[in-house]
């Protein structure tokens, strides 16, 4: 085992993989010389060369779509879009391109792209249009899969079987997790897509966390024990496909589940695992579903607020409490 | 690179039996097009036509500069590209009634037809969805080194998308081996060209992005094949991309039940009694010798064979069946360690 | 705006109220105060007077159903208003902060509004399992007093399964009520057998169920509770009836056909009662927690036998009514509970209580205490017995007393001296307290 950055097993799976597979390219801003603008993919221009790791100009909807035509053509590329809020400007691509081309053809084509881009942020003071966690919009997309890890071994393990798909996946990465350490086992390994993670094991509540939101979970299971309560903290790590399978049966030992994640709570993503923790263990819940989110403003610049915005492990607390009502 | 089927930019005109075949492949559009347009309105098909009655030099004339393993990318108004690349009339036929024969198995439909393995990466319903796709499939045939070229077939209206305003600059600036044509009928909807650019020629924009721009007359297919063959010998050479734009005319309005109150009935009249492409070909491969009397009318009869069995294969195939509604939603298959 | 219509709080011991009867219907204009529907609870009936004035806009509990005070039953808006919840506040703040709907405020403030029980799913998932019946438990340990599963551990330990699960899946199969059905197995539990033997039996089963709920709940729940808590000591004592039955005759009346009104012995014993806990005020007592009050009114409750179970409306400040102000307001009091009408006022503030069971041949009994009172008087027939005068046998009117009262508040001798108060003052009531006719205080 190793321990290193979320940042460093994101750029050892880039390298690996492309060692392997010599179809593999990376295509986006600033990803060659500038190493991209979070120094996730340096050096692997100095490995690899201009063929493989390309840098664009400014232009997500190019990105998106060049990724999208040369994976029919024969390629493997992982496009980078530089912070999700951008990936707005490559939706065509993404939704009624990338997500659709195997469908609608008729199971003819398939198009075996990743883009990699790094959600979140509340915290670094970026603003409104710099922090969104938009993965609730691409869960929503049929024909896309999307992953969120949020240690730097579910990374790596996770990137990997990304880049070997067939399908197109978003690869949500988290800018205040970069520069996180963790314990990164030397050997080859990779994690299946679609399998959760119990993170800590409790009793008394089902966290279901994504991405920072993890970290924070965790935080609050400390805390709360303290006070007698054992919180068990569950990492989709993928959120299409859903292992609601663990979940469930998470929520089966605890009989309360609480929702955590940092993106604002209408129509999140959050409600959809409600909905389906509600659907397959109706009967094993001592309580309603709770959700703990952002809140439903764009992120604002101020520190206080910025705070405010986002689950903290104080509110996460909080809502587990109201759930049990302890 | 191996380029040896193609002729050189501007070279030796094409030889005979080359024309003749131009010219099936022009009457199979036109004939495919007004049956697809008769069934239509006989409410036989249902969703939305778009048909390219008018322009069947351009797809015609384009394809035929391309080899079997380059790639083309298409638009909303595709049917005529799809046959002119090698697409099956039955397989189309067949898609577009929303069958499980058809070429997407029924879930795609008029807009989305495709045939990986002839190179047709897709008709595509969104306007200038395709570009940015034809330029990666670009970006895969330099870095396999396989020697192929993408042609993208896109309108006028598409012209004014961002997406091919980056697509174009990304394929200048990595150099990539796309030929983008763009298919200039006139209309975008009910919006003329006049008032869709500040520009006259689509053609002017390529040395926006440092390309080499030329333009050719979309009703005659030998001009169209000169201008494409060009820019397919510099793509396949190295020499990156080329915009090309054909000036042509859309006969119909949008789509098929279009009351078209933008524009008048004697402009459309004047394209199709007076430049009518296929006519005009006709006429001159005739008076060249090219076309013996009565050919043509054989070649028509042939291709309405053709196309009554395509309908009849149509209309007999079965429907998809419920289960297929998640089929074919992801592909199982990935890159094994 | 819309006015919300909830359920009032009507009696210091209501938690619920049935909806017995919608009085308006949806779409109906209303005044205010205007009743606009029956309200049930365990003891009486009243009506739910409308807050405001404008059309019936939702109805939220059904006619039969109840829900918790202060949830919501109906909601009223002006004409034409268009009626939508509140926006719910949205933020990373505690889920129950950010929940402002209406509809969460119901479900929140009414969560029985489903059915009887506040149970989560996944209690009821056990208590079907375990045959445990969720009327056992009184409140749960949930959010907002849900019953939850931990609640149910202590109720299934004793006792056992009603039912084993063979029993069970065979009952249901056959369409078999377990309620009918006694069981041979361990403490009473069901076995297939005793299922089979069910089904081989024909006829009527061999009893009627009546359900422990409403006023019969209420009362088994407080003697159960008096019984296990409070430390009941019963004395007795006989008196001579003679003067009481005079009394009695005396202050009878004609009404103007002529036909006798007499004045209910209970009546005068509500008045003598009230004096003798003058004289005996820790007897006049409530033990509330650690606290015994001495109350300074004295309210003298009087059981009474009605269809729906017993009821002691009060007579308050008995001490200072004259006999035949008593014997009006029993009446009223009486008539009142014996239809099902009596108002929370009735029925609370008692500091004594008397029960008389002589109209059913009834000698002395063991009366139980109504909690938190610190003693209840039982009062037998009035009839002939022997008694000792002098060296003979008389034959005299006697009545039995039975004086039940908490250890834990008084002792035996002052509880005693009480009784023998009540005792002097039963057989010399004038002498004992002056003149008490029609003019009397």
């Amino acid at each position: 085992m190793s321990l290193i950055s979320y940042s460093q097993a994101i750029r050892d799976a880039l390298r690996e993989e492309m060692r392997r597979d010599p179809t593999l390219i990376l295509i986006g801003e600033d990803i060659g010389t500038h190493g991209g603008a979070f120094g996730v993919t340096r050096g692997l221009l100095a490995e690899f060369g201009q063929a493989r790791v390309i840098d664009t100009p400014i232009s997500e909807a190019a990105i998106a779509g060049a990724a999208v035509g040369a994976s029919v053509a024969g390629l493997r590329p992982v496009a980078e879009i530089m912070y999700m809020d951008f990936i707005t400007l490559a939706m065509d691509q993404i939704v009624n391109q990338a997500a659709k081309m195997r469908y609608m053809f008729g199971g003819k084509a398939h198009v075996p792209m990743v883009i990699r881009t790094p959600g979140g942020g509340a915290g670094r003071g970026n603003a409104a249009q710099h922090m969104q966690s938009l993965e609730a919009w691409f869960c929503h997309v049929p024909g896309l899969k999307v992953i969120m890890p949020s240690t730097p071994h579910d990374a790596k393990g996770l990137l990997k079987s990304a880049i070997r798909d067939d399908n197109p996946v978003i690869f949500i990465e988290h800018k205040l997790l970069y520069a996180i350490k963790g314990e990164v086992p030397e050997t080859e390994y990779t994690i299946p897509i679609g399998s959760a993670d119990i993170k800590r094991h409790g009793t008394d509540a089902t966290v279901v966390a994504t991405s920072r939101m993890v970290h924070h979970a965790l935080q609050t299971a400390e805390a709360l024990t303290a006070d007698g309560i054992s919180i068990e903290v569950v990492d989709p790590r993928t959120l299409v496909p859903l292992d609601i399978e663990l979940i469930c049966e998470s929520v089966r030992r605890t009989h309360a589940a609480v929702v955590v994640h940092e993106a604002p709570r209408r129509g999140g993503y959050g409600a959809e695992i409600a909905a389906q923790i509600q659907s397959e263990a109706f009967d094993w819940l001592d309580a309603p579903v709770g959700r703990v989110c952002g809140a439903d403003v764009p992120i604002p610049f101020a520190r206080s607020l910025e705070a405010a915005a986002i689950p903290s492990p104080e509110s996460i607390a909080a809502g587990v409490r109201d759930t049990l009502g302890r | 690179m191996s380029n040896t089927n193609s002729g050189p930019a501007g070279g030796p005109p094409t030889p005979a039996a080359d024309q003749v075949q131009l010219f099936r492949t022009m009457l199979r559009i036109r004939l495919f097009e007004e049956t697809v347009g008769d069934l239509f309105t006989a409410a036989r098909l249902h969703g939305a036509v778009h048909l390219c009655l008018g322009q069947e030099a351009v797809a015609a004339g384009a394809c035929a500069a391309l080899q079997r393993a380059d790639y083309i990318t298409s638009t909303h108004r595709g049917h005529g590209h799809c046959i002119a690349k090698g697409g099956r009339l039955d397989l189309m036929m067949a898609e577009l009634f929303g069958k499980a024969t058809g070429y997407c198995k029924g879930k795609g439909g008029s807009m989305h037809i495709a045939d990986v393995d002839v190179g047709i990466l897709g008709a595509n319903g969104i306007v200038g969805g395709g570009i940015p796709i034809a330029v990666g499939a670009a970006l895969a045939c330099k870095t396999l080194g396989n020697g192929r070229v993408v042609l993208c077939f896109f309108s006028d209206g598409a012209s004014n998308q961002g997406s091919f305003h980056e697509a174009a600059n990304l394929a200048a600036v990595l150099k990539l081996p796309v030929v983008l044509l763009c298919e200039n009928n006139q209309w975008a909807v009910s919006t003329p060209v006049s008032r869709a650019m500040a520009i006259s020629s689509v053609a002017d924009r390529a040395s926006a992005y440092g390309m080499p721009g030329d333009t050719a007359d979309g009703n005659d297919p030998m001009d169209v094949h000169r201008a494409v063959s060009a820019a397919v010998q510099r793509a396949r050479s190295g020499g990156g991309p080329s915009l090309v734009e054909a000036k042509t005319y859309r006969w119909e309005g949008h789509y098929r039940g279009d009351p078209q109150v933008y524009r008048s009935r004697e402009e459309v009249d004047l394209w199709r009694t007076t430049r009518d492409p296929v006519v005009l070909f006709q006429n001159r491969l005739e008076a060249d010798g090219l076309l013996q009397a009565g050919q043509a009318q054989a070649i028509r009869q042939e291709v309405g064979a053709e196309l009554e069995a395509a309908v009849r294969f149509a209309e007999s195939s079965p429907d998809p069946s419920p289960d297929e509604l998640y089929a074919d939603l992801m592909s199982e298959g990935g890159r094994q360690p | 705006m819309a006015i919300e219509v909830r359920m009032p709080q009507l009696g210091l011991t209501m938690d619920e109220g049935q909806i017995a009867r919608w009085m308006v219907a949806v779409g109906d204009k209303v005044r205010q105060g205007q009743p606009l529907a029956e309200i049930q609870t365990d003891k009486i009936t009243a009506e739910l007077e409308s807050p405001g004035e404008g059309i019936i806009r939702h109805i939220l509990v059904k006619e039969g159903d109840s829900c918790a005070v202060a949830g919501l039953v109906a909601v009223i808006t002006a004409p034409g208003e268009d009626y939508s919840p509140a926006p719910a506040q949205e933020g990373p703040l505690p889920p129950r902060a950010a929940r402002s709907t209406l509809a969460t405020r119901m479900a929140e403030e009414s969560p029985s509004a489903a059915g009887r029980h506040r149970a989560s799913p996944n209690a009821r998932r056990l208590a079907r399992n375990q045959g445990i019946n969720l009327d056992r438990i009184a409140a749960g340990s949930g959010a907002g007093g849900r019953i939850v599963g931990s609640d149910l551990k202590g109720a299934s330990d004793t006792p056992p399964a009603k039912a084993t699960p063979l029993a069970r899946r065979v009952a249901a199969a056959a369409g078999v009520d377990l309620d009918r059905v006694p069981g041979s197995g361990k403490g009473g539990q069901i076995t297939r057998e005793d299922i089979e033997r069910a089904q081989a039996a024909s006829g009527p089963p061999p009893f009627e169920v009546i359900p422990l709920t409403g006023v019969r709940g209420v009362i088994a729940a407080r003697m159960a509770d008096s019984a296990h808590s409070a430390a009941a000591v019963t004395l007795t004592t006989e008196a001579d009836a003679t003067e009481l039955a005079g009394l009695r005759d005396r202050l009878s009346t004609r009404d103007a056909e002529g036909a006798e009104a007499r004045v209910p012995f209970d009546a005068i014993l509500v008045k003598l009662v009230s004096a003798a806990l003058r004289d005996h005020v820790n007897l006049n007592a409530r033990l509330i927690e650690n606290e015994i009050h001495v109350m300074k009114d004295v309210n003298i409750a009087v059981a009474v036998d009605t269809q729906r179970g017993l009821l002691s409306p009060v007579v308050k400040r008995a001490d200072t009514k004259s006999i035949l102000q008593i014997a009006d307001e029993l009446a009223t009091l009486v008539g009142r509970a014996r239809s099902g009408k009596s108002q929370p006022e009735d029925l609370e503030g008692g500091t004594f209580t008397i029960t008389n069971l002589g109209m059913h041949e009834i000698d002395a009994f063991t009366p139980i205490i109504n909690p938190p009172q610190c003693g209840v008087l039982g009062v037998g027939r009035i009839c002939p017995r022997p008694v000792v005068t002098g060296d003979s046998l008389a034959i005299r009117q006697t009545v039995w007393l039975s004086l039940t009262f908490d250890h834990r508040m008084v002792d035996g001798a002052p509880a005693a001296r009480f009784l023998q108060c009540v005792k002097r003052f039963v057989e010399n009531p004038e002498e004992q307290l002056g003149p008490l006719g029609k003019a009397a205080v």
